[in-house]
């Protein structure tokens, strides 16, 4: 028997042992001692003397954090798949089943049956019969010793099946835990993504900051175009305050692919079932398209779709206002407002389409 | 017996281990099915022969082996669950070990990642020394501000997974538990199946026996000799009814 059980349960546990193999975090620890021991520990101490010269080492620097942080995201990527795995590696065993054969009505039914023979031949004298009667009262008792055996495995698959309930509640709720730390860890490695390209743009801050350039959400506009010349060391004092950017905010907080988010959607008004924004500049030009589907209620009128293009030049504001022309040639405004985050843009609109469109709408959009 | 018996794991050998229970649970269902029949109908059968008509032995060893064919089948069927189940406690097992381990890991997560805020409050310290010096690196001094809220979020996700560490290997304690229950219930249960197994042999020992009682009382011939095993050929008895 036991060779295709045995090879069953080699098998199976081979299985097993390949699923349960962990992810190494070597590597990215290694990265990691790269970036912050031995690259350049004195970044920020020397930040506001060594000039043009930070540059360079700012973007050693941002390498390896950048190599550290795309080493660690695919460490817990590699383990969300291996907690996920984990959550496969006990299996649901269904409870064992009832076969066909009723021994237990059968023995009863035999019983009585045996019984019956017995007592109609109780009081006959006949040594023969007598013969009979004790051979029928054999196999009463072998009969009554079969139906006790019978209702102990009748019971003992019973108990198989009420423990077998207990593991499966065990296991649903086991795997449900590993479901969750697995959707833990795929955000942990998508914000440890977005922190990666926090700290790549804070070594360019770094380093842009070291030559004296501003981004206007850290110091007042001086002036729309770059004086001086871009990367010299500073000669003597603080280098003159300079901006690269036409708008307050840098224009990356405008420009750019944008979409309305399926989890923690903002909105006022009618809800987006979906919003696309995309947004050019050139030549502190721009030029954009929304496209938007709303929600409406069940019955509603309106035509949930909204299409526009807008343009206009980039305002020394914060928020930006354009003037939009929808798909039907109607004329409206758009707002871009720079949210809470870096990757955040809300939108306001308001047209004047046709009545039976939607004709204004806010929301907030997450960059692509 | 053990003719059977091979004959039984011989048909599932041949096919995907993982179909090999399913494959066990269809034989014992057919051999159960199969028993049932042949046990439903043989005093039917039996009822119109004369006594010492040697089908009446024919029937009864007929519905002993397809009994034994059963108990054979079952037992294979439950030793197969019972084996996925011991290996589906070693699983769990290899698991309580891993995150026993893990436990240690989600710790070293937390304390990496506070050993980061740290080195982040550092940075933002010398940072601040060199904007007040140079104003233009306030820029970089919020953005690395922005960085460190960042980083704090995912640091709270590392300490909600480091507190979740220890309920993992209670779950798994629990479920082991429960496996562990699981498995004396089966072990039980192929106890209670091989003393089915005896009592039935013992059953059709003593119906074979009363059949020859019979074929004696009625040719009123000697004493019957002692009954045979079923599963053995005896000499069939001779003589009618008178």
């Amino acid at each position: 028997m036991s060779r295709a059980i045995g090879t069953l349960l080699l098998v199976t546990a081979a299985l097993a042992e390949m699923a349960l193999a962990q992810p190494d975090r070597a590597a990215y620890r290694d990265a990691y001692s790269k970036w912050r021991d031995w690259t350049d520990p004195n970044l920020e101490r020397d930040a506001s003397t060594a000039g043009a010269t930070l540059g360079a080492r700012a973007d050693k620097v941002a390498a390896e954090a950048a190599n550290f942080y795309s080493l660690k995201k695919a460490y817990l990527e590699a383990l969300r798949d291996d907690v996920e795995q984990k959550s496969t590696a006990i299996e649901a065993e269904p409870a064992p089943p009832e076969f066909d054969g009723s021994p237990a009505s059968y023995a009863a039914s035999q019983s009585t049956a045996i019984s019956a023979g017995i007592n109609a031949i109780a009081n006959d004298p006949d040594r023969y019969i007598q013969q009979l009667k004790l051979a029928l009262e054999r196999e009463r008792t072998a009969l009554a010793a079969l139906s006790a055996a019978v209702n102990d495995a009748q019971k003992g698959r019973d108990a198989v099946e009420l423990a077998s309930a207990g593991v499966e509640q065990s296991r649903t709720k086991l795997v449900q835990h590993y479901h969750a730390v697995a959707a833990g860890l795929k955000q942990t490695a998508q914000q440890t993504e977005q922190v990666g390209m926090l700290w790549a743009g804070y070594y360019r801050t770094l380093s842009d900051g070291a030559r004296g350039i501003v981004p206007q959400q850290s110091a007042p506009v001086t002036s729309s175009a770059p004086t001086g010349v871009p990367g010299a060391p500073p000669a003597g004092g603080p280098p003159a305050l300079r901006t690269r950017s036409i708008t307050p905010l840098p224009l990356s907080r405008y420009v750019g692919a944008w979409v309305y988010p399926t989890v923690g959607a903002q909105y006022h008004g009618t809800e987006p079932q979906f919003a696309d924004l995309i947004v050019y500049e050139e030549d502190g030009q721009a030029k954009g398209t929304l496209f938007a589907r709303f929600k409406l209620p069940q019955g509603s009128p309106l035509d949930p779709t909204v299409r526009f293009d807008f343009e206009g030049a980039f305002q020394s504001t914060r928020n930006q206002s354009f003037a939009v022309t929808t798909s039907t040639g109607a004329q409206g405004t758009v707002e871009l407002i720079p949210g809470p985050a870096f990757n955040l843009l809300e939108v306001t609109f308001r047209t004047q389409d046709r009545p039976v469109t939607v004709r204004q709408g806010n929301f907030l959009l997450i960059k692509k | 017996m053990v003719c059977v018996w091979f004959a039984v794991t011989g048909a599932a050998w041949a096919e995907e281990p993982a179909d090999a229970l399913t494959s066990f649970q269809q034989n014992a269902a057919k051999r159960s099915a199969e028993w049932s029949t042949l046990a439903a109908n043989l005093e039917q059968r039996v009822a119109r022969l004369l006594p010492c008509d040697p089908r009446i032995r024919s029937a009864v060893e007929e519905v002993s082996r397809a009994s034994e064919a059963r108990i054979v089948a079952l037992t294979t069927y439950w030793m197969a669950v019972s084996g996925k189940s011991k290996n589906q406690m070693d699983a769990i097992r290899r698991l309580m070990t891993q995150e026993e381990a893990r436990k240690d890991e989600w710790t070293n997560d937390r304390i990496e990642a506070e050993q980061e805020r740290s080195a982040v409050a550092e940075k933002n310290g010398f940072l601040a020394v060199s904007a007040n010096r140079l104003p233009a690196l306030a820029g970089a001094q919020q953005a690395l501000t922005a960085t460190a809220q960042a980083m704090r979020q995912v640091e709270m996700q590392i300490q909600e997974r480091e507190t979740t560490g220890d309920q993992f290997v209670g779950e798994l304690r629990d479920l082991l538990t429960a496996s562990q229950a699981k498995q004396s219930a089966i072990e039980a249960q192929l106890k209670y199946i091989s003393a089915e197994g005896t009592r039935w042999s013992a059953y059709y020992a003593a119906r074979l026996s009363r059949a020859q009682t019979e074929c004696a009382v009625t040719n009123a011939g000697p004493a019957v000799s002692a009954p045979r095993s079923p599963a053995r050929k005896a000499p069939a008895t001779t003589g009618d009814k008178k």
